[in-house]
């Protein structure tokens, strides 16, 4: 059956059209559906972690306090990085992955399915309570990094900060067993024919995540229990009054936090791997520099950690400015195969592939800004600087976010049955474009001119308030591009009144192409033959071929 | 292929990791003297070394006993070093299947994963609002451990 043939909404069906109850989803152990759960689940703490920005720029856009003390913005600052790192930039991956790793590989589910349910409520259950320090006298308010010592028993004595900790021990815990999960998958789940240079790269990509994961977030975990005994039960870990070290904390979350920022861009760069070949029509260029590019930013990103500390003067500053320096490499090899893919393409300039390309130009401003920040001498001239904020947005929200979306456009279709409107995604992609460069362009600028990040006020004789008015102004057409997203996908995918998607409408290339939209249960009836990267294009070149012999025999006894 | 012994693309994963790990974490103590740094990296290389000899086993019992090695002692070394970054390509019948040698039934559903998640918030919880918290959250969790092991034995 196809999902032409199909009528009405498609969220939260099966491939017979049938509507999943809330039961079906808490009970579910299929990859699809807890794919989903955890997709929207990223989406919800998006927007929320989108709205504590929002309240940000409206404190920020011109001198003074208007709206809200110190404290308060504190805890919004630190909220709106710990939800977009940890509860929406990972569910996001991890939905991603959940969904299209094993349908990639042509698999019927993940190697330990109940396993992975659980991965899914430990992480919700980490951000809700993570959050919850809003509703119990202050979230945490010491900025997602929890450097000590501010966020010890006495500069943080709130409930908030001890539910931060708790959730993002969920947090961790969830992503190593989720990842645990993944590398199995792949390693024993695999079709017959699927070697491992034959996988579509988003599985390799999730591949190198998952290792990265399984080997940073217990450090991560580890610190943030130490963190926990320091507060409650007395311990001294980051404590140097009592023979600790606060910079052991720094150590600690940056050995996790550094390869974290690749946890959060590789899985992306799979997206875009994956759309940029289809819609140029064309296979990958180099499939290969491409698999060992990403291995080679899975291993140094572990020998980088220290770039985040050359300001505190007890690091080792040239061995983490050439290890840094270093990882530019594979990434410049992988932008080079993006346009050599694209070079000579019939380019479709589908909503994918605008965002993909929006990705590459706006990745490659916040990827050259990182050797500035890689070269201790300007790193501390900037640090702690709107420098810093420009850079790293520019590399999750232009980086991440604009391939999230450019995975929603491409892979809804193949979730739901249902295609979004191209119309309103232009409108979305322009919008965003415009308004994410409008916000955070000009933070270079006041960066560089020495606006302190983390802080709700400044003195009007600074000079600054004009360009925070711009970059207010900017916030705002970013937040109506979301509303623009928001409405694409209520309209035509929960509401059901988007164009049948068919099983295959970009003409994809990797497995999940092969299979209905959304996929059976167990995922296929039948696979094609796995004889290359491309298993799915080879079929419809070998089903073209075979349609236009038959053509040909059958003109041929008319013609002769 | 050039002789020696084939090392499958799931070991080599894990090998690279921690050949990187070992190398940088000898010259980062001679280095800088840190420890904190030093002994993380010895962690990952530990931790995916364990993975490596875990997955060395795997591979032998999937695919039968690797190669026997060919070339002198030097050789032999090169392409040992060529084949954990990548350079020398594992033959087709080392890479082609996965390691498991079939497939297990996959559950249709299960509860449990819900609850060991309600457990696990409450003990969460607990720790910080205190013990009318715990020992909810222990009851259940004693409740998922029994009920996901007997829906297992069913299967």
């Amino acid at each position: 059956m196809t999902t032409a043939e199909l009528e009405g909404p498609r969220v939260g069906t099966d491939h017979a059209g049938q509507r999943a109850g809330i039961v079906d989803y808490l009970t579910t152990t299929d990859h699809k559906r807890i794919g989903l759960l955890y997709l929207f689940t990223g989406i919800g703490f998006f927007l929320i972690s989108g709205m504590l920005a929002m309240f940000m720029r409206a404190e920020l856009t011109v001198p003074g306090l208007q709206f809200m003390d110190e404290a308060t913005y504190n805890e919004l600052f630190t909220m709106h990085g710990t939800g977009m790192i940890f509860f929406f930039a990972s569910p996001v991956f991890f939905g991603f992955a959940n969904y299209f790793l094993p349908l990639q590989i042509g698999a019927p589910d993940v190697a330990f399915p109940r396993l992975n349910a659980l991965t899914y409520w430990l992480a919700l259950s980490g951000g809700l309570i993570a959050f919850s320090g809003f509703f119990v006298g202050g979230a945490a308010s010491f900025g997602w990094t929890g450097y000590a010592p501010l966020s010890s028993e006495i500069f943080s004595p709130n409930t908030g900060t001890n539910l931060w900790i708790v959730g993002l021990i969920f947090s961790g815990s969830s992503g190593i067993l989720g990842a645990v999960n993944f590398v199995a998958t792949v390693f024993t789940m695999r079709a017959p024919g699927m070697t491992m240079f034959r996988l579509p790269i988003f599985t390799w990509n999730v591949l190198v995540t998952a290792l990265l994961v399984m080997l940073t977030f217990p450090v991560l975990t580890s610190a943030l229990v130490m963190l926990f005994l320091d507060r409650t039960l007395g311990a001294h870990f980051f404590d140097p009054a009592a023979g600790g070290s606060a910079i052991l904390w720094q150590h600690l979350f940056w050995f996790f936090g550094h390869p974290e920022v690749y946890i959060l861009i590789l899985p992306f760069f799979g997206i875009v791997t994956e759309i940029i070949p289809v819609f140029s029509r064309k296979p990958i260029f180099g499939y290969r520099a491409f698999v060992f590019a990403t291995l080679l930013i899975g291993v140094l990103s572990y020998s980088v950690w220290a770039h985040h500390m050359f300001a505190t003067g007890v690091v080792d500053n040239l061995f983490f400015s050439i290890t840094s320096l270093t990882i530019a490499i594979p990434t410049g090899v992988k932008f080079f195969n993006w346009i050599a893919t694209m070079f000579r393409g019939r380019i479709r300039f589908d909503t994918p592939m605008l965002f993909c390309i929006g990705f590459l130009f706006m990745f490659l401003i916040g990827g050259l800004t990182g050797p500035f920040l890689a070269s201790p001498a300007i790193d501390y001239a900037v640090t702690d600087t709107y420098f810093v904020v420009a850079h790293f947005h520019y590399v999750l929200l232009g980086g991440s976010v604009f391939a999230a979306f450019a995975g929603f456009y491409f892979w809804l279709p193949k979730m739901t049955g249902r295609r979004m409107d191209e119309r309103l995604g232009r409108i979305h992609f322009w919008t965003m474009l415009i308004g994410m460069n409008v916000t955070f362009f000009p933070m270079h600028i006041l960066g560089l001119d020495g606006m302190p990040r983390r802080v709700a006020d400044y003195p009007a004789s600074a000079g600054w308030t004009g360009l925070n008015e711009i970059i207010t102004a900017g916030s705002v057409v970013v937040a109506f591009s979301v509303l623009v997203f928001g409405w694409n996908l209520v309209w035509n995918i929960f509401l059901g009144h988007g164009a049948p998607a068919g099983d295959d409408p970009w003409e994809g290339y990797s497995l999940e192409w092969a299979t209905t939209s959304p996929p059976p249960h167990h995922n296929f009836t039948h696979l094609p033959p796995i004889r290359s990267e491309r298993p799915v294009f080879d079929a419809r070149m070998a089903a073209r071929a075979a349609a236009r012999e038959a053509a040909e025999v059958a003109r041929g006894p008319a013609s002769g | 292929m050039h002789g020696g012994r084939r090392v499958a693309e799931e070991l080599r994963f894990f090998l690279r990791t921690a050949a990187y790990t070992v190398v940088i974490a000898v010259i980062y103590w001679f280095y800088s003297y840190e420890t904190a740094g030093t002994v993380m990296l010895i962690f990952v290389s530990f931790a995916t070394g364990i993975v490596v000899s875990i997955f060395f086993f795997a591979v032998r019992a999937t695919r039968g006993q690797l190669d026997p090695h060919a070339g002198g002692p030097l050789h032999r070394a090169g392409m040992s070093v060529a084949r954990v970054i990548g350079f020398a390509e594992p033959t087709r019948e080392a890479n082609e299947e996965p390691l498991a040698a079939g497939l297990e039934p996959i559950p249709t559903g299960s509860i449990w994963p819900l609850v060991a998640g309600i457990g696990a918030t409450l003990l969460g919880l607990g720790l910080v609002y205190g013990p009318w918290l715990l020992l909810p959250g222990i009851a259940v969790a004693v409740l998922t451990v029994w009920g996901w092991l007997t829906q297992m034995d069913a299967r």
